[in-house]
């Protein structure tokens, strides 16, 4: 038989159309209405099955194969963010203000394209493949959504695989690693009470402001005096608001950050040492504290027994120079919700070429892809497919 | 003559307490009196005064006295706070947003029950009385200002104003001979950083810790840079940055005030305030702009008008009653007036803390001891009547 590759590469011009058609058109997190309906229009043409779903936006397709066997589910997120695209091309986004700019729109096109070839190779399948089509990773509820809905039993999932675009990442190239890939994403909210009053009597006052710009600075310091070195940590503030006037002492400060981490244990222990740190800053400047730490998300980690398989399959796909290895990055990824139930890898598809520039990260609004790459991402997901039903079967 | 001005000042208690609570609820942001300067019209010309309109929305009058004399300007601030409201009680501002947490409602209606006690007793007076409704205290460069522009002090001998007073305690007054009030200065800093997404700080330069670093710094100016014997204050009294958690903001706004009462003192302050957001911007990669706004010279009170107050005050409030307080860090652009004129400023107690009234000024449960309206309306009109006899 001829390899995916070729096969997926022969088909490069209807995955670059169905790219398109769906750049043209983004949707925001569950809002995914018209993506969902071409996404079933384009499954149904292939004769793939489409299972039930409670919700709205998503879709899920499955191949059974001619033989029984384990169960593989292949995942693609379809939702788009709300940035303003400024790429001059034909395929502009029609929907102001919303943009593919994370490259959802390629993750759909190389899931439909692995979908066709698994449909031509139904004979060789040993097992059955689901095909999820997630609503809202942007807004990190979508996998949930789709697991409570039953998406991962019935018949019960036995392996994930997903892929996200990577623009540093040359074309026609993977970048794979096991262990830690994404990073756990966690939110705080601080806020740092103090009294208010008049500028010029600060004495009279308890100075909230003063206080919350100590929190951020002591913030800084479990980083670097507090977590061991060689664990990689972040604290990121993204927001303080606190007052209207010049010479009004607010009542309160609020503070909004992000927490990541990939060792859990590291990230069980980050909500006390917050609250410790920032507790202890405010009593010493008289404020009190009331501190929110939500759990977003988990790390997005590859199991290491899948390392050698994963490295074999996808090198029929790039050849052993084009798999790279990926270095992990502290970005978030809700693939990591999946990961808690099953076995799941995820990797990075390269997109980058030099024309199109290869600076331009996530969520830019000039992000783009070079559309070389889809024939990869169809052929990378079909390939690890068809060899874990392979491999794995009972 | 004494048992009649306590007389009239308690017969007018409840109106001058309707009024305040009137302003309370309707109250109007600095350039916008315009409710409030209508309201003043007609309370005056009630009076049988002729108010005009003055600095597009305060209130002018003149009062002439039975005998020949001076002219003394009272005058009265009228603007409101851009604060919400938390008073709870049934006067609470109906204004959303907006909120006389200053107590220029009282000073309104202590001025017009000040009119109201003078008019009936003109026969006193050898001289003229001029009211002055003066809009925009909290707001720079200050109402005064443009009162003072179209005239206001045109003949005028002397000056005279009140401010109700939170930390003095009520049934006193504060008095203070020379300095009073601070200069109040204003600053805005904004820091120029490289925006990014929080997980890749290493990308970004966060403009929300380059500044969080300026507000530590700047907080120790004025115990490091000034003479201990001198006073000066520098708050912050905004800090914004960034929209959402996950994004490193690429620019932070801080706006703050400086109190001083020495012009080398004012200037070593803000030459501080610029030379740490330029080293510590330097140091983080990132950029930035001072706005320095230089607002009001101090309040410097008459000698002589002060002692008058004093005096007036013991017969009102009793020895006990007259308070020699430390100079206050707030500014107040009266002092524009008594560049001009020979005038003193004192301050009314409205503390009570068996009545809860103990928020400082600018507060969001900002409130008063209404009883001291009449307290301000008694010593402020004796002290016209013996500097007008």
């Amino acid at each position: 038989m001829e390899p995916l590759i070729s096969q997926a590469k022969t088909m490069h011009h209807s995955l670059i159309e169905i790219r398109r058609a769906i750049h043209r058109y983004p949707e925001i997190g569950f809002q995914e209405h018209r993506t969902s309906q071409l996404i079933r229009t384009i499954l149904q043409s292939y004769g793939v099955e489409i299972l039930p779903l409670n919700k709205e936006t998503g879709v899920v397709g499955i191949i059974e194969g001619k033989q029984p066997g384990k169960v593989v589910a292949l995942r693609a997120d379809i939702d788009a963010l709300p940035v303003q695209e400024e790429n001059d091309v034909s395929y502009q986004s029609q929907t102001p203000g919303v943009m593919h700019a994370c490259g959802h729109d390629a993750h759909i096109a190389c899931l439909l394209g692995a979908a066709r070839l698994l449909v031509q190779r139904r004979n060789e399948l040993k097992g059955t493949v689901k095909l999820l089509f997630q609503p809202a990773e942007e807004l990190f509820g979508g996998a949930q959504s789709l697991i409570d809905q039953g998406v991962l039993a019935a018949p019960k999932v036995d392996v994930i695989f997903g892929l996200h675009t990577k623009p540093d990442i040359p074309v026609g190239k993977i970048a794979f690693k096991s262990g830690p890939l994404m990073a756990a994403v966690d939110v705080i909210r601080i806020t740092v009470q103090g009294k208010g009053g008049h500028g010029a009597m600060p004495h009279t006052t308890l100075d909230p402001i003063v206080a919350a710009a100590a929190i951020i600075q002591g913030a800084q310091t479990i980083v670097s005096r507090q977590v061991n070195p060689l664990d990689a940590v972040v604290i990121s503030f993204g927001s303080i608001h606190g007052g209207e006037a010049n010479n009004v002492i607010p009542e309160k400060v609020e503070i909004w950050g992000t927490v990541r981490t990939f060792c859990p244990q590291l990230r069980s222990g980050m909500p006390e040492r917050l609250r410790s740190m920032v507790t202890h800053i405010a009593a010493a400047m008289n404020t009190e504290v009331d501190m929110m730490y939500r759990h977003d998300l988990p790390a997005v980690i590859n199991p290491e027994n899948l390392q050698k398989f994963c490295r074999q399959s996808l090198e029929k796909v790039v050849g052993a120079e084009g798999l790279v290895a990926a270095f992990p990055c502290m970005g978030g990824e809700d693939f990591a919700i999946y990961q808690q139930q099953t076995p799941g890898v995820y990797f990075w598809l390269g997109t980058g070429s030099q024309s199109i520039g290869m600076d331009l990260q996530w969520h830019h609004p000039k992000f783009d892809i070079d559309e070389g790459a889809l024939p990869y991402g169809a052929a990378a997901l079909s390939q690890l497919t068809l060899d874990y039903l392979q491999d794995f079967a009972d | 003559m004494k048992k009649d001005v306590k007389q009239l000042v308690q017969e007018q208690h409840e109106a001058v307490v309707a009024l305040r609570r009137y302003f309370h609820m309707y109250p109007e942001l600095s350039t916008q009196e315009f409710n409030t300067q209508k309201r003043i019209m007609a309370e005056l010309t009630a009076l049988g005064l002729k108010p005009r309109p003055i600095a597009n929305t305060g209130v002018i009058a003149e009062l002439e006295g039975a005998k020949q004399g001076p002219t003394l300007a009272i005058r009265a601030d009228i603007d409101a706070l851009p604060i919400q409201d938390e008073c709870e009680q049934s006067y609470q501002s109906q204004n959303h947003g907006v909120c006389h947490a200053c107590g220029h409602d009282g000073h309104i209606a202590m001025l017009l029950g000040v009119a109201k006690v003078l008019t009936e007793m003109k026969e006193e007076l050898a001289g003229n009385v001029r009211f002055l409704f003066q809009p925009t205290e909290e707001k720079f460069p200050g109402g005064a200002l443009s009162l003072i522009a179209e005239g206001a002090l045109d003949g005028v001998d002397m000056i005279i104003g009140a401010h109700l007073w939170q930390p003095v305690p009520i049934d006193a007054i504060g008095i203070a001979y020379g300095r009073m009030m601070a200069a109040p200065d204003e600053f805005a800093i904004t820091v120029k950083g490289r925006g990014g997404h929080g997980s890749m700080p290493h990308q970004t330069v966060s403009a929300l810790l380059v500044a969080a670093q300026i507000a530590t710094a700047l907080s120790s100016v004025t115990s490091l840079s000034v003479d201990p014997l001198e006073a000066a204050v520098l708050s912050i009294g905004s800090f914004h940055s960034g929209e959402v958690f996950n994004i490193i903001p690429d620019t932070a706004v801080m706006k703050g005030t400086v109190r001083s009462f020495e012009q080398q003192v004012r200037l070593k302050v803000f030459e501080r305030i610029e030379q740490i957001t330029k080293g510590i911007c330097e140091a983080a990669g990132a950029t930035y702009s001072v706005d320095k706004i230089f607002g009001f010279p101090p309040v410097i009170n008459d000698l002589a008008i002060t002692k008058t107050f004093a005096e007036v005050g013991a017969e009102v409030l009793g020895n006990q009653g007259v308070t020699q307080i430390q100079p206050s860090m707030g500014g107040e652009d009266f002092s524009y007036f008594q560049e001009k004129v020979p005038g003193a400023f004192i301050f009314v107690g409205i503390g009570n803390p068996e009545k809860g009234i103990v928020y400082p000024h600018h507060h969001p449960k900002f409130d008063m001891d209404e009883k001291a309206l009449a307290n301000g309306v008694e010593v402020m009109a004796r002290t016209a009547l013996k500097l007008l006899s």
